[in-house]
């Protein structure tokens, strides 16, 4: 109780932007399916760091004596056909996917979010242009958008990030846009450009901070589809380097001849996949049910 | 209503005109040169040379393009780089393929979403609501590549039984077929079951708290009778459009999972041509899906603005 007033005590001590978005995400704690899935995607978060450290094994050490054995002390979710510890693998293609999830939606909302403000604030003939240009983008299926974008620069990483970072720019446009068109006629802003601010001051000091809200909880809702389409994409063998282990890359072709035998290479990955997307997937739902009380269970 | 019928079949022609330009631009931006990359590592400069004039990539980009668009408004596709074959039969030969799968997975997606998302909205907040969301959240969360996987895996360990993997058409042996199918429609369909049972319920929960519902109620008419004559007629438009726009997530996934289970769509067209870097290929078959992705969604909006008076008057 105490604890409670005085972080109440905090948050009314700072800048009114700040407040509003601890309190945001301080109405998380009252929903346990939003906590749940901050709690999954923390852990995993931790293994992705700590991999080195603690896993088993050596994710590409080959141990040929070793192959297709099935869960055990020594290797709790057994090795693959080649001996390799599937544990160990896991945990290290939970880098990989964390790595290119979080850099693609960073840099895709960034983008698209930039974008959106300029086009909103500024509106005239730049905002047409780019919202034709947008409308196009959005004319393509996303993973086949993705999918050749990732076909023409060549199969790595970088490229999965770039690919995807492409293909979520529209919806944070799309977004950031509306935000902005919605609240550059405050009178607030009008004071504000009445006392001299610049524009750049406007758009950072006074629109972006009405707009992170939203921001949030599209970013928070993206993760988990990103993490999908990487997956797809590296199980298509248009990701990662088939050495590196990766969620999709363990399984695609290479090991599915041997998954008769030995079916925990098959559903391992899976679950890591799915387990991680609905750890996003649940704190996304909850923190726009915060946003938004009118949207709950979309 | 043929005002707005003109009016939205025109507003498509712009679209796909930028999209067959940027599709067309992007696939000229790859870093590096498309005669070099298929004419492989080790060709000699005389041989990029050869291939280059061959494919006509020495030409202006803008006489390349309409060349290509030209071909393509006239029925022309190109040859494929590896059989040296015209493409638009192969398209039109696969087509049907990518249709099939994709009405099954909706058709699989409406059955289950649709009673679903209405259980769901009637009981708003009851343990079948909240059993609804969890299951809805977990379908999403499932990558439909996986699933496809599993569902050709466990019948054989559990019965040694696979689908018969040679592609039959349906009105060959439909049984056969079916068999194909179902599969890879079930499993794109557990996260596209999932988006419409959530949207259902959203939109009737929305619906059931209008003024119009609230008079019908007043006018004591009986509850069922609300829901199926008066709502539910509402809250469809919404899961029509959505259902259109989820056709590009399913033209995706069909890339995957006619992948998987070897069916000749187009979505394995696509892939093999990635394969084989067959790029002036690929950009026809990306604007082919950009295509069919417009044409839907332009149907479902003719189809409520033939049922839906307010969308064409405003």
């Amino acid at each position: 109780m105490a604890a409670e007033r005085s972080l109440e005590a905090h948050i009314q001590g700072l800048p009114a932007e700040q407040a509003g978005l601890l309190r945001f995400f301080r109405a998380l704690r009252k929903k346990p399916l939003g906590m749940g899935g901050a709690a999954v995607v923390l852990i995993i978060f931790l293994v992705g760091l700590t991999a080195p450290l603690i896993a088993p094994y050596d994710p590409t050490a080959v141990v040929m004596g070793d192959r297709l054995q099935g869960p055990s002390l020594s290797h709790p979710i057994g090795t693959d056909q080649i001996g390799r510890d599937i544990l160990t693998r896991l945990m290290y293609g939970a880098r990989v996917s964390l790595t290119i999830s979080l850099s693609a939606v960073g840099v895709g909302a960034t983008i698209g979010a930039l974008l959106g403000m300029l086009s909103g604030y500024f509106r005239g003939r730049f905002d047409f242009i780019l919202q034709r240009v947008m409308d196009m983008m959005q004319a393509f299926p996303l993973l086949i958008m993705a999918l050749t974008i990732v076909a023409l620069l060549g199969a790595s990483t970088r490229n999965v990030i770039i690919a995807i970072a492409i293909v979520l720019v529209p919806s944070y446009n799309r977004l950031v846009r509306g935000s902005t068109l919605a609240t550059v006629n405050y009178p607030y802003i009008e004071a504000a450009r009445s006392v001299g601010a610049t524009h750049v001051r406007i758009l950072a000091r006074h629109i972006l901070p009405n707009i992170t809200a939203p921001l949030i909880v599209l970013m928070t809702a993206s993760f988990g589809g990103a993490i999908l389409v990487e997956t797809s994409l590296t199980f298509l063998g248009l990701g990662a380097s088939p050495t590196e282990p990766t969620w999709g890359g363990m399984l695609s072709v290479e090991g599915r001849s041997f998954w008769e035998q030995a079916p925990w290479m098959a559903i391992a990955p899976g679950v890591a996949i799915s387990l991680t997307v609905l750890g996003y997937n649940l704190l996304g739902d909850a923190l726009r049910d915060i946003w938004d009380p009118a949207l709950r269970g979309r | 209503m043929q005002m707005y019928v003109a009016k939205r079949m025109l507003a498509v022609a712009p679209v796909l005109l930028g999209v067959s330009i940027l599709i067309f631009a992007l696939v000229r931006i790859i870093p590096g040169d498309m005669a070099t990359i298929l004419a492989g590592e080790d060709a000699t400069p005389e041989l990029v040379e050869q291939i280059r004039t061959e494919l006509g990539l020495d030409r202006p980009a803008i006489v390349q393009y309409t060349d290509w668009m030209g071909g393509i408004l006239t029925g022309d596709f190109g040859t494929s780089l590896r059989t040296g074959l015209p493409v638009g039969p192969d398209i039109v030969r696969r087509l049907p393929v990518t249709i099939e799968l994709t009405m099954l997975t909706m058709l699989f997606s409406l059955g289950i979403g649709i009673p679903a998302g209405i259980a769901a909205a009637l009981r708003q907040d009851s343990w079948l609501d909240y059993t609804a969301r969890l299951i809805t959240v977990g379908g999403l969360s499932i990558p439909d590549f996986w699933t496809g996987l599993l569902l050709l895996l466990m019948p054989v360990i559990w019965f040694g039984w696979a689908p018969d993997l040679a592609y039959v058409p349906i009105w060959d042996d439909p049984f056969t077929n079916l068999q194909q199918f179902m599969f890879p429609a079930f499993a794109m369909g557990i996260s596209l079951s999932s988006i419409v049972t959530r949207m259902v319920r959203s939109t009737l929960l929305e619906v059931l708290r209008s003024d119009y519902i609230r008079t019908a109620r007043a006018k004591g008419i009986s509850e069922s009778r609300v829901v199926t004559r008066h709502a539910l007629k509402n809250a469809f438009i919404p899961v029509m459009t959505i259902l259109g726009l989820q056709l590009g997530r399913l033209l995706g996934g069909a890339v995957v999972l006619e992948n998987i289970y070897g069916l000749p769509g187009l979505g394995r067209f696509a892939f093999a041509s990635i394969s084989e870097r067959d790029f002036l290929m690929l950009q026809t078959i990306v604007l082919v899906f950009a295509a069919i992705y417009a044409f839907v969604n332009l149907t479902i909006d003719l189809t409520y603005a033939w049922l839906d008076p307010r969308i064409r008057y405003s």
